[in-house]
């Protein structure tokens, strides 16, 4: 029987005899209950569905929508009918299993065990079923049976990094350190593990080697940006355009983490519009200034002047502004623009958010040569972020241009730093401090 | 023994029948989500007035217009009346967490109380009454504090403050939830705050004490939080206090105290910055105590629904390992945010139970929630959510038993701070849980087992807050810790379950002071309230006892 044959009869079936799962299409959401983003996915995703009750993919599409807007009941009752549709996919149990997860992980065992019976004839080599089972199984305390789920699939796909992560995990959580070793052998450094490969690296090392704990490895960890979620191939396959508020967030993100900044300017100025998150506005308005669209940046600061970070944004603006225009040989403009930023930040920008305003502040004032006002502004900055090492940067700077204190220790701090990237004053200082190498007190006293 | 019949409440809820009516306000729900209001406030439990009854202290958020902070007086056994007008601690706030501790060392109870933007420090006075010290000064802590702790960190016999901040809320920030709407703030919003602490410089007896922030030379200046959770006790074994904190989102902090009020941040290397997946979770509330009888104190740590709560199992060298899945704490009947968290033996069975207040912080996560469609009083019911109950087994994991503790769970509410007391002079231990927008639990333990409360006094006959523990004949222990649970202060008690704990007809135990000294006392059967004074039983530390001071 082909598909589409196939599910009418489930309709018939189900509508006569009253068994099956409920394929009623949900009702259309209150448009007062939801933002707009949200409820033009749902709206969308629905009405797809309503043109096509027996697809099992637009069930599934609605129900990831509603999973993001947060109505997870009625999105298990769609990933359920997705699942009762095309009762072969492993996707559509899987969803449900994680749609549980994290919230009732004892709910998400049964459909994700279905899951990982349907991949083992469709899809073997997808990790996805079998680790998702094995993270409820740990997060219900059945650490047996998730190393049980896991090491079952050694034979039939090659080891995926999460999976031996996680044997090293529960191998330590239960004491045994050797084993955990072992596994921790297998883990290989990739982007979406760094923070808790190194975590695990540093208890086993901390176990053996208690000087760990005063070591600079610690101090270095602190600064490991958080691990981004694992590449799950099945919800990669969610459709962008059906994506509600959450979604279209993530999105953003993604794309201003790989420098796609036209792209997260479109998906903001969407949320923007859509739903006035101030997250969006800002985001936005950032993306717009690392695109160099100045006038148009310009606008939206200009008519969200009601925002309580709008003298932030004018900061940020007449900063990366007046950079551009020392770039294209306009330095005499760019001092205005200078200027003009720290006017803007002034004495209105209230305390309790400063910290960013301070970094701007900064900024602003090296690039005015302002040496007193920037260790001013760099001690405040210090002593609401001690060991930053930005604060640190612009106070090493103000004081040698002061010729108050020997600067050498903070910088060799700033050379080992691993991440600079999260401190991008720093690059600014050590370029300068490169050229111009630091004396010593007793160089400069000769 | 005594057993309790299955399926019988442990609690009687009596609040109002004893006379604690008066709803803990948060403010009016305006729809601009001010964060101190879902955070709400916690409770007190502690001998205001000197008549040897335990009383009660409700700090409220309301803020300047709401309704002032509430010290209910146990006039009579079992009857609680409010303290008239004018008694000092009735001033009017966004007050969250509540601390007790006797600084001024006259052997009165002092009351410190948190705030969002400063603290106030009073010094009770006597007869019920309380006077605002000056020092700390309300400015000296500007940030959102939360939870609040008071002891000696020094070993100078001066019980020192300790100040959780949590964030740099900006109230004209605009936050949205999963449905787009407007929701209260995540803490990642905001820059996180650091744990402040103040010295005690000292006063005569009575008298007005001096404090000194000396946050920065500490080293609690080096990692701000979010902050939420706080407890002092010594993690390390050096019979010095510690600090574990337990931070929002982000990794806890524990502040091992290295002499001379140094504090290096240890909760990496030691295992209790991380849940057991390796992720930062959003502690809450703390609760201490030998779960497993190994004579060692580990760590219980309440996070959001969505999340598990954290168990953490102190092994050798002083490194937790976070188990909490394994030994059943994520295998409820229902799940909760939870805030204040309290272990004692309520069933006085000889283990250990976990009582958790929950109560969500994002409406959406709930079912059906109704704030959005019902501003005004009903937008708490979309945050309200049931308590829980977990029952410590011989020789297994925890069980939730919450169905069974109606008392406690059956309700659901925004519920936050929890703190144990022994309300009725009984020796077994009672509880006291805050809901916003509605009067406080008080539940009277029902075990029909024996139960035996002990104080700790200094060598003055001052009760102690701790950090003190107690050896069991067979190794296990108990703690007294000042902190824990969630913006809350228990009282000072340490129960044990003498049918099971001391043997047949008395026992020995031990008792390690503050300062590490060890002393053993025989506890008699049959007395609900003991006092084990501070040189008044067999040294069992050499060298010991001669001018040490608790």
């Amino acid at each position: 029987m082909i598909p589409f044959a196939r599910n009418l009869a489930w309709f018939v079936l189900a509508g006569i005899f009253g068994c099956g799962p409920s394929l009623k299409v949900p009702p259309s959401m209150d448009p007062g209950l939801v933002d707009p983003l949200t409820f033009g996915a749902v709206e969308r995703t629905r009405a797809a569905l309503i043109k096509n009750p027996g697809d099992p993919v637009a069930w599934a599409n609605l129900g990831l929508v509603l999973v993001d807007a947060g109505q997870l009941d009625e999105a298990r009752k769609c990933l359920s009918n997705a699942s009762f549709l095309d009762s072969k996919n492993p996707r559509y149990p899987y969803l449900l299993g994680w749609s549980f997860l994290p919230a009732k992980p004892e709910l998400a065992i049964k459909p994700l065990h279905t899951a990982l019976d349907l991949a083992a004839q469709s899809d073997p080599q997808n990790p996805a079923p079998y680790l998702r089972l094995a993270e409820a199984l740990r997060l219900v305390g059945k650490d047996e049976d998730a190393i049980k789920v896991l090491l079952a699939q050694e034979s039939q796909v090659q080891k995926h990094p999460l999976e031996s992560l996680m044997l090293a995990e529960m191998a330590y959580t239960q004491g045994q350190d050797i084993e955990a070793k072992n596994h921790f052998q297998e883990i290989p450094d990739v982007g979406y593990l760094t923070k808790r490969r190194t975590l695990l690296f540093l208890l086993l090392s901390a176990e053996q080697n208690p000087s760990v704990k005063e070591s600079q490895a610690i101090e270095d960890f602190r600064h490991i940006p958080e691990d981004p979620d694992w590449p799950d191939p099945f919800l990669l396959m969610g459709k962008p355009d059906a994506l509600g508020l959450r979604g279209s967030f993530r999105l953003a993100v993604a794309m201003e983490n790989k420098g796609r900044w036209a792209e997260a300017a479109n998906i903001l100025e969407n949320i923007w519009t859509t739903n006035g998150d101030g997250r969006a506005r800002l985001g936005l308005v950032h993306a717009l200034i690392a695109l160099g669209r100045w006038d148009e940046a310009k606008k939206r600061i200009d008519a969200d002047a009601q925002n309580p970070f709008n003298p932030l944004l004018w900061a940020r603006w007449y900063l990366a502004h007046g950079d551009h225009l020392v770039a294209t040989g306009r330095e005499k403009d760019a001092r205005g623009d200078f200027a003009e930023g720290l006017a803007k930040l002034g004495s209105r920008f209230p305390e309790f958010r400063s910290l960013e305003g301070l970094g701007i502040r900064c900024r602003l004032l090296y690039r005015l040569e302002d040496w007193k006002g920037l260790k001013e502004a760099s001690k405040s900055y210090g002593e609401k972020m001690p060991k930053h090492l930005g604060a640190l940067a612009f106070l090493s700077l103000s004081n040698r241009h002061l010729q108050q204190m020997d600067m050498g220790f903070d910088i060799r701090s700033l050379r080992e730093l691993k991440y600079p990237e999260q401190f991008p004053e720093t690059k600014i200082v050590l370029d300068l401090l490169d050229k111009t190498p630091v004396q010593k007190p007793s160089q400069r006293k000769s | 023994m005594a057993s309790f019949v299955g399926g019988r409440d442990w609690f009687s809820e009596r609040g109002e029948e004893v006379g604690v009516l008066e709803k803990q306000d948060c403010g009016p729900f305006s729809g601009d989500f001010f964060m101190p209001q879902i955070l709400g406030s916690g409770v007190a439990a502690f001998d205001a007035d000197g008549d040897g009854r335990v009383d009660l202290f409700f700090p409220n958020c309301g803020g300047q217009t709401g309704q002032p902070n509430r010290l209910f007086l146990q006039k009579n056994p079992d009857r609680f009346q409010l303290a008239p007008a004018g008694n000092g601690l009735d001033l009017s706030g966004y007050c969250t967490g509540v601390a007790i501790g006797d600084v001024n060392r006259d052997g009165k109870p002092d009351v410190l109380v948190s705030e969002y933007s400063g603290i106030q420090l009073f010094l009770n006075a006597g007869g019920g009454q309380f006077r605002l010290s000056s020092s700390p000064s309300h400015s000296q802590n500007p940030d959102w504090a939360t939870s609040c702790a008071i002891g000696d960190l020094d070993g100078d016999g001066l019980p020192d403050l300790v100040v959780v901040n949590y964030v740099a809320f900006d109230p004209a920030w605009h936050c949205t939830g999963a449905s787009g709407l407007g929701e209260f703030c995540p803490p990642s919003a905001f820059p996180g705050r650091m744990t402040r602490v103040f010295k005690n410089l000292g006063s005569n007896p009575g008298g007005e004490p001096g404090f000194l922030d000396i946050t920065a030379s500490s080293g609690l200046a080096d990692l701000p939080g979010p902050g939420l959770g706080v407890v002092i006790a010594d993690f390390g074994g050096s019979n010095l206090p510690d600090i574990l904190v337990a931070n929002d989102g982000k990794p806890n902090h524990l502040w091992m105290n290295q002499g001379g009020f140094h504090f290096s941040e240890q909760a990496l290397p030691r295992g209790l910055a991380y849940g057991g997946s390796g992720r930062a979770q959003a502690g809450m509330g703390i609760a201490l105590g030998d779960f497993f009888g190994k004579g060692r104190l580990d760590v219980f740590m309440t996070h959001l629904a969505e999340e598990t709560h954290g168990l953490w199992v102190q092994g050798e060298g002083g490194r937790f390992r976070e188990r909490g899945a394994q030994l059943g704490v994520t295998r409820s009947h229902w799940r909760g945010t939870g805030f204040g968290t309290v272990a004692l033996d309520f069933n006085l069975d000889g283990r250990l139970d976990l009582a958790l207040a929950n109560g969500s912080v994002a409406a959406e996560n709930q079912p059906n929630h109704s704030r959005i469609a019902a501003p005004g009083e009903k937008w708490m019911a979309g945050y309200s959510q049931k308590n829980q109950l977990f029952q410590g087994q011989i020789n297994g994991p925890f069980e939730d038993i919450s169905p069974q503790v109606g008392s406690l769970c059956d309700l659901p509410g925004i519920h936050r701070g929890m703190a144990s007391a022994d309300l009725n002079a009984d020796g077994k231990p009672d509880l006291i849980v805050t809901r916003l927008g509605q009067r406080p639990l008080v539940l009277y333990n029902k075990s029909e087992n024996n139960g035996t409360a002990l104080e700790f006094h200094d060598k003055n006959g001052h009760r102690c807050t701790g950090p003190i523990r107690l050896v069991l004949p067979d190794g296990r222990e108990r703690i007294l810790s000042p902190g824990g649970s969630f913006q809350s202060s228990s009282e000072a008690l340490v129960f044990v379950a003498p049918d099971v704990d001391l043997g047949i007809n008395q026992a020995e135990v031990s008792v390690i002071w503050p300062g590490g000294e060890k002393e053993q006392f025989t506890l008699a059967k049959g007395k609900p309230r003991q006092v084990l004074r501070f040189g008044k039983g067999k040294w069992l530390t050499p060298g010991k006892g001669q001018g040490a001071k608790p």
